[in-house]
């Protein structure tokens, strides 16, 4: 997104005579940093949105997210098409060219240039979180405790909205135990269609213990870990609820981004007004 | 079929031929708990009477008066012709008689059902998804007769018993004229059930050989049973507030049923009698007294709410915002046409009144549920509608040619007309489930997101517009061509920002900020799209025209990513699918990219005419 006067890549650096490698580096650096690479890499990673996403009702979330989303290569019979992660690795790449070598640090660019960091850390972020995720599940009753979580792969919505088939491999300790207090599940009256979870849950960690309560959109952060108010069984009559517990690093990565990017993009708007009115 | 019972026992009920002028002004805002929350009766009644009939009144009654008549004068009640059969192979099926209108009775339709119950029980089995339009169709009718018969039904223990003698009156302490009903018969039938058995004992069970008096025994404890059977299970108008606490009203043979009386609850019958009787008598007086109480019921706890929703439907200011769009749309045409600035201006003023009520419209249902403008498809087309008229107002502001009314009016127009097609048959005021019952984030995400909609729509009618006057030869397309990059940059702000909200709301809901849910990647193809027109533009790979066909068609883009995916129906974010969703959004994109092709045909032709 830029103004009217943007170059389309200005030339800021010469070639040194040192090197001819290095000199290469960055034509090569240069090719990277044009807009072109992302107006036909764009075209292709929407055509991976809209084919994983058709192919959810076919074949499954999990099944499709791998295909289309998860892959550096799309086989397509025995023809290697490229994935979404290698377009998005490409794109990270352009996006970094073009913050060193092409976009002009002036006044009249900090919109356009706030905008594309925030899109690098939306990248990392997504980086992050495919290189270290550890998500699980814990089920409890009430009065019962926890220290360990059920590993469980992407919980995958074939068929239904709300069929979950949830893959179980491994089990893994937490740092801290959790006793289920009370559960409540609370509907509309004279309906059955849920209103609100509710765990009451008592956190005990090292020699401390409290109170806390988990519910839809209003997790537990503890010790890197997020538990989260999932779903709940309804096991002959007795309700167990059904706490996801996740550990990301780059959680934090997104609140940024959006912070940058609603910064970067207003700034822009109010820098083209100005420039207008002048 | 409870309501095959309603056939035996309600004709022979006297009821009050003249309907009288009654006021319904405390009736419509009687409280009742329907689909999850409290709602005027004048709520029910409108969505019970479009499920049944398709309209929200009918030509000679309110549907608060319809409502009156079901509930008070059921034998009447059940021979109007309100059942609207929508299938004409299902008149067949029925064997009913061919009609015009299509138009059918209770009674009608209840004996054309009465035949087929094994086949309805089997077909109600049967996974609905599998069923044909026909099938379908069928079902829907024979709901709606359950709703009716249970609305009908809902105060038969309030209806007078016929058989009550004098014998009676006296032993429920009564004076001789006194009108006795189920209710009042409960407190005597374990006695009449005593007597009834020593009779049949003594003299065997031929009615010809009771006393009159017996007779009278064995036709009112039958009458009794009767009524017992069709009342259990008759659920649907919780009218009664919770006696013991808790938020769970109960219908009136609940009360009865669950033992869930109260004094209060007696009381409460006892008024909803007078009703009835008032109504039965055209006793305007007694009415009006009887309503007044039951709508100061104890359990109405935002009476105020309530009297806004009855306003709110009476008044329709969304139905007004639509015909205020339409009228500016033809008043920006003429306008046009006749290039008369005050023509233009008055559009202008319409459409701006129309804003207003548009507004008024979203907030009062904001103040009837207490949650924020949208949550469901219906309410971000509502939503998306309004955007799209303030943001023509604000290019009209600009420009002042007739143009942003224009395309905002058709966007606005076209989108309103949408929602209440999706709306069809259903309560637009409906409670959410548990994952979207939050404020903040609807306040937040929800309506970034759908601003977003509603400005990539204006970008893609600019385009139009660029395209239509640049293929009609018109020059000066310089200044259309910047309002098209700023607000696509709007655009991309808010679809930006709402995507990424999104995926926050989500890493508080379910543990990850990105899940490639069929609705986050239609958001996310939106946001893509947008980037890409930008730094095509940009980067020179994007002249003129191809930059304004790709914008023309983000249109057809934000139809996929919004309605589009719920036709999927995967994911968590699929509420609100029905069928016609799916032929209106092929056709409208069938119509985008028919338009397209034929504005760059035409304007590659006039353009190379004039450079040969």
């Amino acid at each position: 997104m830029g103004g009217g006067a943007l170059p389309a890549c200005a030339p800021r650096f010469r070639p040194y005579d040192s090197g001819i490698m290095r000199a290469k580096l960055i034509v090569l650096l240069r090719a990277l940093a044009r807009p072109t690479l992302l107006f036909y890499a764009l075209p292709w990673l929407m055509c991976l949105l809209a084919l994983g996403t058709v192919a959810q009702r076919y074949i499954g979330l999990y099944q499709s997210q791998n295909l289309f989303f998860g892959s550096f290569l799309l086989w397509v019979g025995p023809v290697p098409l490229p994935g979404a992660y290698s377009l998005l690795a490409l794109i990270a790449l352009s996006l970094l060219a073009n913050l060193a070598l092409s976009l002009p640090f002036t006044r009249a660019q900090a919109g356009i240039i706030l905008t594309h960091v925030s899109v690098v850390i939306l990248l990392v972020g997504g980086l992050m979180t495919a290189l270290d995720r550890q998500e699980g599940y814990m089920v409890l009753g009430e009065g019962e405790s926890a220290h360990t979580v059920f590993d469980y792969q992407q919980p995958d919505f074939v068929g239904g909205q709300d069929r979950y088939s949830l893959k179980p491999s491994a089990t893994r300790e937490l740092p801290f135990t959790i006793r289920l207090k009370h559960f409540d599940k609370s509907d509309y009256p004279g309906t059955s269609m849920a209103r609100s979870y509710d765990s009451d849950v008592v956190v005990k960690d090292g020699g401390l213990e409290w109170n806390a309560s988990i519910t839809m959109n209003h997790p537990l952060r503890l010790h890197g870990y997020t538990l989260y108010q999932s779903s709940f069984i309804d096991k002959d009559g007795r309700l167990l609820t059904v706490l996801a517990v996740v550990k990301n690093v780059g959680w934090l990565l997104p609140y940024l981004a959006i912070a940058t990017l609603c910064v970067g993009l207003l700034l822009h708007l109010v820098i083209l007004s100005a420039r207008r009115r002048a | 079929m409870k309501w095959l019972w309603l056939l035996l026992l309600f004709p022979f009920i006297a009821f009050a031929e003249e309907k009288a002028a009654l006021d319904y002004n405390d009736f419509a805002r009687i409280p009742i708990l329907h689909e999850g929350r409290i709602k005027p009766l004048d709520s029910f009644a409108r969505v019970s009477l479009k499920k049944i009939y398709g309209k929200t009144s009918l030509p000679d009654a309110s549907a608060d008066e319809w409502l009156a008549e079901a509930l008070f004068a059921p034998a009447r009640a059940m021979q109007q012709p309100i059942f609207t059969v929508r299938v004409p192979l299902v008149i067949s099926m029925l064997a009913l008689p061919s009609r015009d209108d299509a138009l059918y009775s209770f009674q009608e339709m209840a004996g054309a059902f009465a035949l087929h119950q094994q086949f309805m029980a089997a077909l109600i089995a049967k996974d609905r998804k599998t069923l044909s339009p026909d099938e379908q169709e069928l079902i829907r009718l024979y709901e709606n007769i359950n709703d009716f018969a249970e609305i009908i039904g809902t105060f038969s223990l309030l209806l007078p018993m016929p058989e009550v003698d004098d014998a009676m009156r006296a032993e429920l302490g009564v004076s001789s004229d006194a009108v006795v009903t189920y209710a009042d018969m409960l407190k005597i039938r374990h006695g009449i059930a005593t007597e009834l058995a020593e009779v049949v004992k003594r003299k065997g069970d031929r009615l010809n050989d009771y006393t009159p008096h017996e007779q009278r025994l064995a036709k009112a404890s039958y009458r009794m049973d009767a009524l017992e059977a069709m009342g259990s299970g008759n659920t649907l108008l919780r009218v009664m507030p919770p006696a013991w606490g808790g938020e769970e009203w109960l219908s009136p043979w609940m009360v009865l049923e669950k033992g869930a009386g109260s004094p209060a609850s007696l009381v409460l019958l006892h008024e909803w009698q007078n009703l009835a009787t008032a109504y039965n008598k055209s006793d305007a007086l007694a009415w009006k007294q009887a309503s007044e109480k039951l709508r100061m019921a104890p359990g109405n706890v935002r009476p105020l709410a309530l009297s806004l929703e009855v306003a709110y439907n009476a008044i329709n200011p969304l139905g007004l915002a639509l015909g205020a769009y339409g009228l500016g749309i033809a008043l920006a045409i003429i306008g046009m046409l006749l290039r008369k600035q005050i023509v233009m201006r008055a559009a202008t003023g319409v459409v701006l009144v129309g804003v207003a009520s548009h507004g008024v419209g979203i907030a009062a249902r904001m103040l009837i549920l207490l949650r924020p403008p949208v949550s469901t498809l219906y309410e971000s087309m509502i939503f998306v509608s309004l955007v799209t008229a303030a943001f023509g107002l604000w290019i009209e502001r600009k420009r002042q040619n007739g143009e942003g009314i224009f395309i905002s009016g058709i966007t606005a127009g076209l989108l309103l007309i949408a929602a209440n097609v999706f709306a069809a048959d259903s309560d637009t005021l409906e409670v959410l489930v548990a994952v979207l019952n939050t404020n903040f984030w609807l306040a937040t995400h929800v309506v970034c997101i759908t601003t977003g909609y509603g400005a990539s729509l204006m970008v893609g009618m600019l385009a139009h517009l660029y395209l239509i006057k640049r293929a009609l030869g018109k020059n000066e397309l310089e200044a259309l061509q910047r309002r098209m990059h700023r607000v696509a940059l709007v655009a991309l702000l808010f679809t930006a920002v709402g995507t990424m909200l999104g995926g926050i709301w989500a890493d508080q809901s379910w543990g990850r900020f990105w899940g490639w849910d069929p609705k986050e990647n239609g958001a996310l193809l939106i946001v893509l799209w947008l980037i890409w027109l930008l730094h095509g533009r940009i980067a020179g790979q994007l002249e003129d025209l191809g930059f304004a066909v790709g914008t023309a068609l983000i249109n057809m883009v934000v139809g996929l990513a919004w309605v589009g995916v719920n036709l999927l129906s995967v994911g968590l974010h699929s509420y609100g699918f029905t069928d016609i969703a799916a032929n209106g959004l092929i056709a409208f994109c069938v119509a985008e990219c028919i338009f397209v092709t034929v504005t760059t045909a035409a304007i590659k032709l006039r353009e190379r005419h004039i450079h040969a």
